[in-house]
This record gives C-alpha cells, sequence and structure tokens, in this order.
C-alpha cells in the first residue's frame, strides 16, 4: 500500500517535473543559426522565418498557413495546466499528451528546418547547430508523455510519442517536394506590381539605383515604350530593347512562345512589355545602366 | 600644322580601333550544376553584354546575377541568396581576358575558328584565371562565339552542404554564346 502510494507520488513529480522542463526549455534557445538563437517560442511568436531570412535562409513557403503557428503557444499553457492539476492531484492525460506531441512536432520541424538551412549555406551540420534547450525540450516531451497516468498500456503511449514527429515529418516531406517540383507562374497570369513607362523607368534607376532596385526587384512589371532594338537569338527565343538618349537601356528576355509576336515588332514600334525585374547593373563595357527582365511577354491587354 | 596632323592621325588611329570593337547586349550564359542527385540547379541569362575586339582580341562579358532563370524558383532564391551569389552586394558577375592569337582568325573569310581564350572571371568580387577553347564563327560578315568552362566554386568562396552532398557540381559548368551586332 505504501509503496504504491509511494510510486504514484514519485510519478506525479516525475510529471510535475517533465511538465516544468517543458515549459522553460521552451524559452530557452532550441538553435543557433550562425550565431542567431532560436527558441521553441520563435514560432508561434511569429519571427521563425524573418530569423530564416535573416541568415539567408528561406521566406515563409505557406504564409496562409502562418495563423496556425499560434497553436504551438499551446505548448506552455498546457505545462502550466498539467502542473496544476498534478499539483491538486486531478487528471491530466490529455493535456500531456497534446503538450508533449505538439512538443515533439515542433522540434521535428525545427530540426528538418535546420537541414534545409544547409542547402542555403547556413552552417555545417545540425547536430552543431542544437543548443541544450532542444535536448531538454525533447525529453521533457518524451518524460510528461512516458509520466502520464493513470494510462498504463504503452502502445497508448507510443502512438502519442510518435504521432507528433510523424505528422510533423510527414507534413514537412510533402510540403518541400511541392516546393522542389513548382515552377514559376506564368507572366501572363501574374498581376503587374508597377507599369512604368521605359523612360522615366531609365530615369529613375539613374537617379537612384540602390532605392530603385530595392523598389522594382522581382517585382513584376508592365513597361511601355518605343522599341531600340528587337533580337532574335539563336534558340528560337528573343530580347528587346528601349532606351534612352544616354544609352542606357531596359531589356526584356522574352519567352519562346512570344516569337511569332516577337517577329512583327520592328524597331521604334511602340510596345507593351511584361515581366519580372532583375534589377540594374552597370555595365564597364558600355559605360551604361542596364535594367534587366526575365520571363518577358508582350502584355497585349 | 604639325599639330593638326598629328591629331588627325591620332583621330583616325583611334576611330580605326574602335571600328574594331562589336559589342551585343544578348549573349547568353548558362549555368550548369547540375548532378546525377538533382537535375534543378541549371539556368540562362539571356541579357549578358559581351565585347569583342578584331583587332587586338580582348573580350568581355558582364552578366546581372539576378537575371539567371531558373525552371524552380526556390533554387533561384538559393542561387541569389547571401550565401551563394548573394547578388544584393555582387549584383553582376565579369570576365574580361582575350584570344589567343587572334590573328587566326580571317574576319573577312566565313569560316569556324577554334581559339583559346584566356582571361579573369570575377564572381563575388573574386577574379580567378579561366582558360578556355573557344569557337568563332564568321558568317556574311557577322561574328558569332561560343565558349564553355568550368568554376571551381570554392576558388569563389562558395561551399556548403548541397555541394558536398553531390545535389550541386563543385564545378560548374558555364557557356558563353554571343552574337555580335
Amino acid at each position: 500500500m505504501n509503496f504504491t502510494t509511494s510510486n504514484k507520488s514519485s510519478q506525479n513529480w516525475l510529471h510535475i517535473l517533465a511538465a516544468a522542463g517543458l515549459l522553460i526549455s521552451f524559452f530557452l534557445p532550441w538553435l543557433s543559426w550562425n550565431g542567431n538563437l532560436v527558441s521553441g517560442y520563435t514560432m508561434p511568436l511569429g519571427s521563425f522565418f524573418s530569423l530564416s531570412e535573416k541568415v539567408g535562409g528561406p521566406e515563409n513557403p505557406f504564409p496562409q498557413f502562418s495563423l496556425s503557428f499560434y497553436l504551438f503557444w499551446l505548448i506552455p499553457v498546457l505545462a502550466i495546466v498539467v502542473i496544476i492539476l498534478m499539483i491538486i492531484k486531478t487528471k491530466a492525460v490529455i493535456a500531456s499528451f497534446v503538450a508533449g506531441a505538439l512538443s515533439l512536432s515542433l522540434l521535428t520541424v525545427y530540426f528538418l528546418f535546420s537541414r534545409t538551412l544547409l542547402d542555403f549555406g547556413v552552417g555545417t551540420n545540425v547536430s552543431s547547430m542544437l543548443k541544450p534547450g532542444f535536448y531538454i525540450h525533447a525529453l521533457s516531451s518524451i518524460g510528461l508523455i512516458i509520466t502520464t497516468f493513470p494510462v498504463k498500456r504503452m502502445v497508448t503511449k507510443l502512438i502519442w510519442l510518435l504521432a507528433g514527429p510523424v505528422f510533423a515529418y510527414g507534413s514537412y516531406t510533402v510540403g518541400e517536394k511541392y516546393i522542389m517540383a513548382e515552377t514559376h507562374a506564368s507572366t501572363e497570369n501574374l498581376k503587374a506590381d508597377y507599369t512604368v513607362n521605359s523612360v522615366d523607368l531609365i530615369k529613375e534607376f539613374l537617379a537612384n539605383d540602390t532605392a530603385t532596385n530595392k523598389k522594382y526587384l522581382d517585382k513584376t512589371m508592365v513597361v511601355n515604350g518605343n522599341t531600340s532594338v528587337v533580337e532574335i537569338l539563336a534558340d528560337s527565343t528573343s530580347t528587346i530593347r528601349f532606351a534612352d538618349s544616354t544609352g542606357s537601356y531596359a531589356i526584356f528576355s522574352l519567352e519562346k512562345t512570344e516569337l511569332p509576336k516577337v517577329k512583327n515588332i520592328k524597331t521604334g514600334d511602340a510596345v507593351s512589355l511584361k515581366g519580372v525585374c532583375s534589377g540594374s547593373i552597370f555595365s564597364d563595357i558600355l559605360g551604361t545602366t542596364s535594367i534587366s527582365f526575365k520571363r518577358a511577354i508582350l502584355n497585349l491587354k | 600644322m604639325k599639330k593638326s596632323i598629328l591629331f588627325l592621325s591620332l583621330l583616325t588611329i583611334t576611330g580605326s580601333i574602335m571600328a574594331q570593337k562589336v559589342t551585343t547586349t544578348s549573349a547568353v550564359v548558362s549555368f550548369d550544376a547540375t548532378t546525377p542527385k538533382d537535375a534543378l540547379p541549371k539556368a540562362e541569362n539571356k541579357t549578358v553584354i559581351a565585347s569583342f575586339d578584331k583587332g587586338t582580341g580582348a573580350v568581355a562579358f558582364e552578366a546581372a546575377v539576378n537575371n539567371f532563370a531558373f525552371s524552380n524558383p526556390k533554387i533561384q532564391e538559393h542561387f541569389n541568396g547571401a550565401n551563394w551569389m548573394n547578388s544584393a552586394s555582387f549584383p553582376k558577375f565579369s570576365f574580361d581576358g582575350n584570344v589567343d592569337k587572334i590573328n587566326k582568325v580571317k574576319f573577312k573569310k566565313d569560316g569556324t575558328y577554334k581559339v583559346k581564350v584566356t582571361g579573369n572571371l570575377t564572381v563575388k568580387g573574386i577574379a580567378k584565371p579561366v582558360s578556355a577553347p573557344a569557337f568563332v564563327t564568321v558568317s556574311g560578315g557577322a561574328i558569332s562565339a561560343v565558349a564553355s568552362f568550368k568554376i571551381k566554386l570554392a576558388d569563389y568562396g562558395i561551399a556548403g552542404a548541397p555541394i558536398d552532398g553531390g545535389k550541386v557540381s563543385k564545378e560548374p559548368k558555364v557557356t558563353v554564346s554571343a552574337s555580335f551586332n
């Protein structure tokens, strides 16, 4: 009788210890990306992907799911709930299982994302990025699930142990495959961020290239003007150039599908082009500024 | 009077030298870092500025890093990222060199001439010597040229797990082709 009571009591304290570990380690650094510390709360706080971008990693590939990150605030909340329920000697089965599974899924995402960062040239290996907080949180999550009582069936606990990592790994792998199979959206279907006149565009770049590059880089633009050069390349693609009086120019690399239409365009014709701006460079060869656009099409709308 | 003659002579010589230089703003540079593990890291830039001096054999090109078009948006993002080409800080890469024995190329006679190009390729602000065979084609007075060479990414301070893991070639192939006006 005494043995059972003492056994139950120690399990109770172990469970509280695991929940406390979970709570504290949620706010400790889990990872270091080139010296930038990432904690458990970084994700629900919404700064996970901004930190990634800061170190040269990717931005959030699925911003439509950003709201779901708030779900991870449940980890510290449920840890506190578990501690309170344990102190007042009330069952905390669901809270413990959910907190543990959520934590393990978040740890899995952090691990996998750090592996992705290696592709971006951040760090040399994932294990060197891991901080003690990561291990403490992992042990606390496992401990929380294992010490959950009165559940005695190990199968149930095993399912909860695996549920988070399996779900996170599966979702991450599917997301990664989707991203790697992705191609650029057709320029025709892209909404133009800016519509400008070619002479004004060149003038703007010449006046302040730093600010203008920042403004237009990777933006979809419609540029209207009179062509200065139309060239058909050997691979049946083409380029169209708008120049100003200084010799500086905007050049569009057109999609192969545009060739039949481009063939009818002559130097001096007024045209409207839509493309993705690659910014400007100053050419030492020509002594002029060159603004280039990729994936361009004739804007016939 | 002597000064005027000297000035006119210089003007004529300069004019003649200038006439030897041909340029284009639609040269094509392709970058192929594919490996058996990954077919995605390859791109083309079709708005490359190039020049070729028929008299001296001087060749040069400049490519806007951001205008390399990859089929996959994520790979394009990797390529331009701070830890790879860092196009925000180094918006162009360039080549400056010479065609060896330029007199081998007969610009008044149609044909394809095999030559050797040597020079410096500057990527991320780091200049490294490059030497490659090239073909200069003369056809009805028009000149076109093509050259291929490999670059060692490590020479330009580009390293990382995808290279070590065989997802990106350690020595991508760069092909430059240009038709001069």
